[in-house]
């Protein structure tokens, strides 16, 4: 694998965009669309609750979480290394601060299934 | 014979804004926008400044502006054009010194970065090199030899126009070849340059800007996401240069 660290941060980038939309059309289909309850329109919190229990949803969705906070994140970043004119000191700090709020919100979003 | 409003983004020798000049010009419709601009200074206005070499699009010198696109003047013919009024400004994203003459300072200057000359160990070496017609040299790189680094990529480039330090298409172009190059021994600080945060490949946005633009035709896009592809394994990279084998970059 390569010793150079941005394109590891390049190829995330494409790899997580590609799985965004796997997971994107997979929560649209579930969540809006095909669910056996909205199908019966009966969709309650217990039906709800009892999907998320199941803990492939559960992996499922916090790999959603993660993807598109890498993705979302990462993209910011670039977003502020193509346009800003920052010095390559204060371009760390925001990707330190991008890294941190990435970190925050995974462990933020991961705990709302521990109070299940 | 056609008239033309020919339309020229002036400025004075300061390189500060005079507005936008308008001059009727009749030409034929296989003259060209260079023939247009000697026109207009041999007489309508003798102050107009321009830049221009071997007329024959060899030399890159006379890249303007030419109807918002990127061109060279001596290339462009107006009739092609389609169109009454033809609009002449100088290149963007580089320093204007006179009407239509910028400076191509800041383009050498990302040049210089990736070391354009040949870095070769055996420069004492009485034995002719040898490039194996399979080399990846020989095989990928024929169209983008043909650089004349005219500038016209590098003003054509969205991310160019917005960050300063961004290397610029004909640059990593020419990095691409000496990469490429089995004669040259410098492919660790050229990828070292190259891989660079905020002015290496990672900037390009695959925009074609350059490609479009490009009066030689050389896919410059092509040679930014090869080399981006190609820096996941740089070992396999610099193995296979040294092989003459190409797959490198495929």
């Amino acid at each position: 694998m390569s010793e150079y660290r941005n394109v590891i941060w390049w190829y995330t980038q494409r790899v997580t965009g590609a799985l965004l939309i796997v997971f994107l059309v997979a929560h649209f289909w579930v969540e809006h669309f095909m669910s056996k309850e909205l199908l019966r329109g009966d969709l309650t919190y217990e039906a709800i609750l009892s999907r998320i229990s199941n803990p492939l949803w559960q992996a499922i969705d916090i790999g959603f979480l993660l993807v598109a906070l890498v993705h979302g994140l990462n993209g910011l970043r670039n977003i502020v290394l193509d346009y800003s004119r920052v010095s390559p000191r204060t371009a760390q700090m925001i990707t330190a601060v991008l890294i941190a709020a990435g970190a925050l919100w995974s462990w933020w979003g991961i705990q709302a299934f521990r109070n299940l | 014979m056609n008239t033309y409003q020919v339309r020229i983004v002036r400025s004075d020798e300061k390189g500060v804004s005079r507005g936008v000049e308008t001059f009727s010009v009749a030409l034929a419709d296989r003259m060209t926008v260079l023939d247009a601009l000697f026109s207009i200074q041999a007489n309508q206005d003798p102050s107009l400044s321009f830049r221009c070499a071997c007329r024959v699009g060899m030399c890159g010198t006379c890249a303007m502006t030419i109807n918002a696109v990127p061109r060279l003047a001596c290339k462009t013919q107006v009739g092609r054009l389609d169109s009454p009024s033809v609009t002449i400004a100088p290149l963007p994203n580089l320093p204007v010194v006179k009407d239509l003459v910028i400076s191509l300072e800041p383009f050498f200057e990302q040049w210089k970065k990736i070391k354009p000359a040949l870095h070769s160990e055996a420069r004492d070496s009485n034995e002719l090199a040898r490039i194996p017609a399979g080399s990846p040299y020989a095989r990928e790189t024929p169209r983008k030899r043909d650089c004349i680094t005219c500038g016209i990529c590098y003003a054509a480039c969205g991310v160019k126009a917005t960050s300063g330090e961004y290397l610029g298409p004909a640059a990593i172009n020419k990095a691409f070849l000496r990469i490429l190059d089995p004669r040259d021994d410098a492919t660790e600080e050229r990828l070292d340059v190259i891989n660079g945060e905020r002015a290496g490949i990672w900037r390009c946005h695959t925009q074609f800007g350059c490609t479009a633009a490009c009066p030689k035709k050389i896919d410059l896009t092509d040679t930014l996401v090869r080399l981006k592809r190609a820096m996941l394994f740089p070992s396999k990279l610099k193995k296979l240069k040294k092989k003459g084998v190409s797959k490198a970059v495929s």
